[in-house]
């Protein structure tokens, strides 16, 4: 049985969509990857960006790795992707931290 | 003042051969893919599939109508009217209904059958028979990048112009064994280049390679391109005995090969009328 090629057609849209919706996501799951193993995960997951792209991606991680800072970039990471209130922890420091600047500066003023 | 466009319609060749001397270059690949062209242009297609019986597989519904024809058949050639040429009297039917039907025909050729092709176009004389019944004709010679495809498909090109000079032929530069960078000077640069001469002024594309061996995996499962996508990610994943994350990148890669090689080899069938593209 033959298949309709408007069926078809409107599968590889939404198959290419998909894709396309996937390629966000892939930037950051290659760098992380790359981060945690030093090398490229496999061919299907790479080919969804640009070859300019994952050689940008690579060089990074290499100095990241070379630099020993790495570790700490995963280690962040996970504290701003699992703590729900990350954001506000954040503003919090940043805040406390701006105001002991001023604080220092008006004494010595 | 109104400015009069120029529709452009898809008119492709009626009879598209796809061959290659050699197995596993993607023949069947391109052949299927060439049918679901003219099924999106609202053409009925016929594939007739020369494969030995061992590879016959149910209707992959790439066609409207599929014709199986076994290779070990040719061994009976010495009993039948017109030799070789009586082996494919199916194909010549689908041939002959052209005209009438206004249809196209897609033949897949088996690997390892060039010789037996280039002795049936010469008896028949094909490429006069097919202009005297008014059908535009087309041999897609397929290779890989391998050295020893690349020097077979130059000697098959050579060989379909001795035997059948009217015939319009193009060249496919498949990626099923990888790209066609090859740095300077290495052999396979040479063998191209060598291969580029041959082919001259006749119309060449490449179909990209897909990634992550999605072609190779399902061809293993005995599964079609455009059934493979149709498929759910669950049922795709059993089928091909991967997991559905897997399943589901191979299906990616495979909507991408579709969609950039459709746009590729509706340039070559277009040009079958003997015009150059512009």
């Amino acid at each position: 049985m033959a298949i309709a090629p408007h069926r078809l057609a409107r599968r590889v849209t939404f198959l290419l969509r998909q894709r396309e919706r996937l390629r966000s996501q892939a930037a950051a799951f290659v760098l992380r990857y790359y981060r945690e193993h030093r090398r490229l995960p496999a061919g299907y997951v790479t080919a969804l960006l640009p070859n300019s792209t994952v050689r940008r991606i690579r060089l990074r991680a290499e100095i990241e790795h070379v630099f020993g800072i790495s570790r700490i970039f995963i280690k962040l990471e996970d504290i701003f992707s699992t703590k729900k209130d990350a954001k506000s922890m954040l503003v919090m420091i940043l805040t406390k931290v701006i105001s002991a600047y001023i604080k220092s500066k008006n004494m010595h003023q | 003042m109104t400015t009069k466009k120029k529709t452009v319609h898809f008119q492709p060749a009626d009879l598209v051969e796809v061959v290659a001397d050699g197995t596993s270059v993607g023949k069947s690949t391109v052949a299927n893919r060439v049918c679901h062209l003219y099924r999106e242009a609202r053409r009925p297609v016929t594939l007739v599939r020369i494969e030995t019986g061992r590879r016959q597989t149910a209707e992959t519904g790439a066609a409207n109508r599929e014709v199986y024809i076994k290779t070990e058949d040719f061994a009976t050639a010495a009993g039948r009217t017109g030799g070789l040429s009586g082996v494919l009297t199916e194909l010549w039917e689908e041939i002959l209904e052209i005209p009438g039907s206004k249809g196209a025909v897609v033949v897949d050729w088996a690997g390892g059958s060039s010789l037996h092709r280039l002795d049936v176009l010469a008896s028949t004389a094909f490429d006069a028979t097919l202009s005297a019944l008014g059908v535009r004709g087309l041999s897609m010679v397929l290779t890989t990048s391998s050295t020893e495809s690349m020097r077979q498909a130059g000697t098959y090109l050579s060989g379909i112009e001795t035997v059948a000079p009217g015939l319009q032929r193009a060249l496919v530069l498949s990626g099923r064994a990888g790209n066609f960078d090859f740095p300077p000077l290495s052999e396979q640069a040479e063998s191209l280049a060598r291969l580029r001469d041959k082919a001259g002024e006749i119309p060449t594309v490449t179909i990209p390679r897909v990634a992550g061996r999605a072609l190779e995996t399902c061809a293993d499962a005995g599964l079609d391109v455009a059934n493979a996508m149709m498929m759910d990610g669950d049922a795709l994943a059993r089928r091909l005995g991967i997991d559905l994350f897997r399943a589901r990148a191979c299906a990616s890669e495979l909507a991408l090969w579709w969609s950039l090689t459709g746009k590729t080899l509706a340039r070559i069938a277009e040009r079958a009328d003997g015009h150059r593209a512009p």
